[in-house]
């Protein structure tokens, strides 16, 4: 009988995201790994049910059923749940949490995580960024600058692709890009009467993780070229988009190093008080509820912050009563997340000749420009936005009955409308103390974990930030001349924005953090959280690219370590 | 007649037939299960049957589809228990105001159906349930033509694969 081995170098807890990048690294460098996944496996183009589906396909031609919709109030919150892709978002009836106060939690349970379902915006980081805590005081000062992550998000974005352009902005470091898609023509205008009325503002077009001119590296993962669909929630066949589906997980496949196994619930890591080092993990099948410990040498987490804060949480030992590598109280505090509450829309009434044909993936973005070289306004840090326009074609009026409604509908092809603009801030949140996760001490999962607790909400930084942008940009929209100017307050309760970041942060000091420069918990050295548990603090940008830059660094250095022998 | 004492003439008509057996018409009413309206193959037909003559599709239904079929799952799946039971009771109020004041709608004509829907959309009078069942009707009817392949892909030029990228082409 087959006997499926316990022992390997590595394991990876999460196939996501940054999981994926994890296994990827661990194998290439020759390490036998286990990537363990709760959910079920999706395979790339195999597993996408949709994909090719056309909208009046649908049953509900794209409306989500009231029941489904009344039952999963968190989800149907979330501006991607839609008919075409709901099957890779995680119901709220099949996975309760406990919200303390509100937040929309928003999943992928599923090989690939939610890097089948991103928007795929990505944007690297700059020192502006990491060194935000210390200059500004808040959290505690990152362990790292970009210097250190600068090749790491270099070696990404070649696997991955991004287009974009080399914009030469300081906040948003240049990367390696594929050619960007064009913003079009009020996009343009806009930049143009940015750049006009404001030195320090820039609008560029949104880098994005789309294959815009697939390089030998793309065709070597039988990735193509991006045919901006905009389909891509549903899993793209053509791999024009970056997922762990399409590239890292099956890269990782190929070096004959890997194990994958879904359907593998993560109870806990377990800690041997012997070594002072993590020695394994057990795990419960999720759907045979079935016990298995898997032993290794290095464990990474990268279940996806929330959940790789609960799993040290729920791994406790007699020398960490209080979850594995909480020596010092701090594990699961001090979350954050984007406030992306702020909208604000207006018509263009010029560039009636004009219009956009075909789609792109990608849309306009306006990095972050408060609060940037100085102090300038009365809240902390800023916020960055995107910038669309479109105009769409408008039906005539629906008017009368029979015959006359038929014609007020076929009779005239519809005209297009006017040019719509709209843009929405991305700000950053300040990480804090009452912000944390924790295990809920009565309530458990089908699997007999603890659920989990999540406590976070805006506070007064985040309203006077709203305020600016509401401000700023109503400004900037009026000085490009756009009308019927509306700015909206969406009062979404975190979780929406789906950045969730931090609560085993990492630091210089292991007093006030929980993880070093490399991702291991100080106090238990080959464990390493490498997703966005790790974050100290969390910018404007969208932090994927670098959850994906620190897994791959992390893993590396753990490697070059356990060669050495120094872990 | 007003609309009070038609239905009240109709309740007793309708009582009569059902004596009589085999014709008659089910309540609507009765095709309500676990909250969700399942027609009869009659109701079925009533539906398409307004549907079609509020919103005629006559020579485009292959690429359209059937209405009927839509608004039963875009009510049953999409609206709350509570206003599948109005639009049912709407649908048997309009069945039975169409006997009263025109004829039994299996044999009404497409201007009939429509002049009663007018009508009853103009009155005072006209129930909560008969409005919500009117207004869905239409609403749902026009819904279904333009969600449907004909007017995305002909009207909208909506096309899976779209065509490539130009950012600012002459309208
Ligand atoms: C609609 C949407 C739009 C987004 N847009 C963007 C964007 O434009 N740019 C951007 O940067 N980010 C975006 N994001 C966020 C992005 O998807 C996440 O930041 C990223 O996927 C996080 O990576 P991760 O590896 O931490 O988590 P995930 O990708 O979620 O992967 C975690 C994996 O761990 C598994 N797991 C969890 N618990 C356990 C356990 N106990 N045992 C075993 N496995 C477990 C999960 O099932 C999951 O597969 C978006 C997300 C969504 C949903």
């Amino acid at each position: 009988m087959y006997q499926e081995s316990t022992r390997y170098n590595a394991i990876v807890i999460g196939a996501g995201m940054s999981g994926g990048w994890s296994a990827k690294e661990l194998c290439e460098r020759g390490l036998k790994t286990l990537l363990l996944e709760r959910g079920p496996d999706v395979k790339h183009i195999r597993d996408y049910p949709t994909a090719t589906k056309n909208p009046w396909e649908f049953d509900h031609r794209g409306e989500m059923p009231l029941k489904i919709r009344e039952e999963n109030p968190s989800i149907a919150r979330c501006y991607a749940y839609r008919e075409d892709n709901a099957h890779f978002f995680v119901k709220d009836t099949d996975h309760p949490y406990v919200q303390d106060r509100p937040f929309d939690w928003i999943r992928g349970y599923q090989v690939g995580g939610k890097s089948l379902m991103w928007a795929r915006q990505t944007q690297r980081w700059s020192d502006f960024d990491f060194e935000g805590p210390a200059r500004d005081g808040f959290a505690v000062d990152w362990p790292i600058r970009y210097a250190d992550l600068e090749p790491w998000y270099t070696k990404v974005e070649r696997f991955v692709g991004i287009s974009g352009n080399r914009d030469g902005i300081d906040v948003l470091p240049d990367g390696e890009f594929l050619p960007a898609w064009d913003l079009n023509c009020v996009q343009q205008y806009f930049q143009k009467s940015v750049k006009e009325n404001y030195r320090d503002r820039h609008v560029i077009f949104g880098r994005c993780a789309h294959l815009s001119d697939p390089q030998p590296i793309h065709l070597e993962q039988n990735r193509g070229k991006c045919l901006a669909r905009r389909e891509c929630e549903r899993g793209c066949p053509i791999g024009g988009y970056f997922s762990a589906n399409s590239s890292t997980i099956p890269w990782a496949a190929k070096t004959g190093n890997l194990t994958l196994r879904p359907d593998a619930v993560v109870e806990s890591i377990l800690y041997d008080s012997g070594s002072g080092k993590a020695k394994g993990v057990r795990v419960i099948d999720a759907n045979t509820k079935q016990v298995v410990e898997y032993e290794a040498d290095l464990i990474f987490l990268n279940a996806g912050a929330i959940n790789s804060i609960a799993l040290l949480l729920n791994s406790t030992s007699t020398a960490f009563p209080e979850g594995l590598g909480n020596h010092n109280g701090l594990l699961g505090k001090y979350v954050a997340f984007h406030n992306y509450r702020g909208k604000i829309n207006a018509i263009c009434e010029d560039f009636g000749e004009l219009r956009e044909i075909g789609r792109k993936p990608s849309s306009g973005y306006l990095p972050r420009f408060r609060n940037v070289y100085k102090q300038e306004t009365d809240f902390l840090r800023g916020y960055a936005a995107g910038f669309g326009a479109s105009r769409g074609f408008v039906g005539a009026p629906t008017t009368g009955w029979g015959e006359q409604l038929r014609e007020s509908i076929l009779g005239a092809k519809p005209k297009l409308g006017p040019w719509r603009v709209g843009s929405h801030m991305m700000g950053a949140t300040l990480p804090k103390e009452e912000s944390y996760v924790n295990l809920d001490p009565t309530k458990k999962d089908e699997w007999g974990m603890p659920l989990i607790h999540i406590a976070m909400d805006y506070d007064d930084n985040d309203e006077k930030m709203l305020q600016d942008f509401f401000d700023q940009f109503s400004e900037m929209f009026e000085r490009a001349g756009f009308k019927e100017i509306k700015t909206r307050d969406t009062k979404q309760a975190p979780g929406l924005d789906i950045h969730e970041m931090g609560g085993v942060r990492m630091g210089r000091d292991p007093k006030t953090s929980l993880l070093n420069e490399w991702n291991q918990l100080h106090t238990c050295s080959n464990v390493i959280v490498s997703d966005g548990a790790c974050m100290t603090s969390t910018s404007t940008q969208n932090p994927s690219l670098t959850y994906m830059a620190i897994a791959a660094r992390a893993a590396h250095h753990a490697v070059d370590q356990l060669e050495k022998g120094t872990l | 007649m007003n609309r009070r004492e038609a239905l009240e003439a109709l309740a007793i008509m309708s009582a009569g037939t059902f004596f009589l057996g085999g014709c008659a018409d089910r309540p609507a009413e009765e095709l309500i299960v676990n909250g969700r309206f399942v027609p009869d193959k009659r109701h079925l037909e009533y539906l398409t049957k307004i549907s079609e003559a509020i919103l005629p599709l006559h020579d485009i239904k292959e690429r359209v589809g059937e209405p009927a079929a839509y608004i039963l799952t875009m009510m049953n799946d999409c609206r709350s228990t509570e206003q599948v039971a109005q639009f049912v009771a709407g649908f048997e109020e309009y069945k039975l105001l169409m006997q009263s004041q025109y004829q039994k709608l299996r044999k009404a004509a497409p201007a009939e159906i429509i002049d009663l829907m007018q009508e009853q959309l103009a009155s005072a009078e006209i129930s909560g349930a008969l409005e919500y069942f009117v207004v869905s009707m239409r609403s749902l009817s026009i819904d279904h033509l333009r969600s449907s392949e004909l007017y995305m892909a002909d009207m909208h030029e909506y096309k899976l694969v779209p065509d490539p990228y130009s950012p600012c082409a002459p309208v």
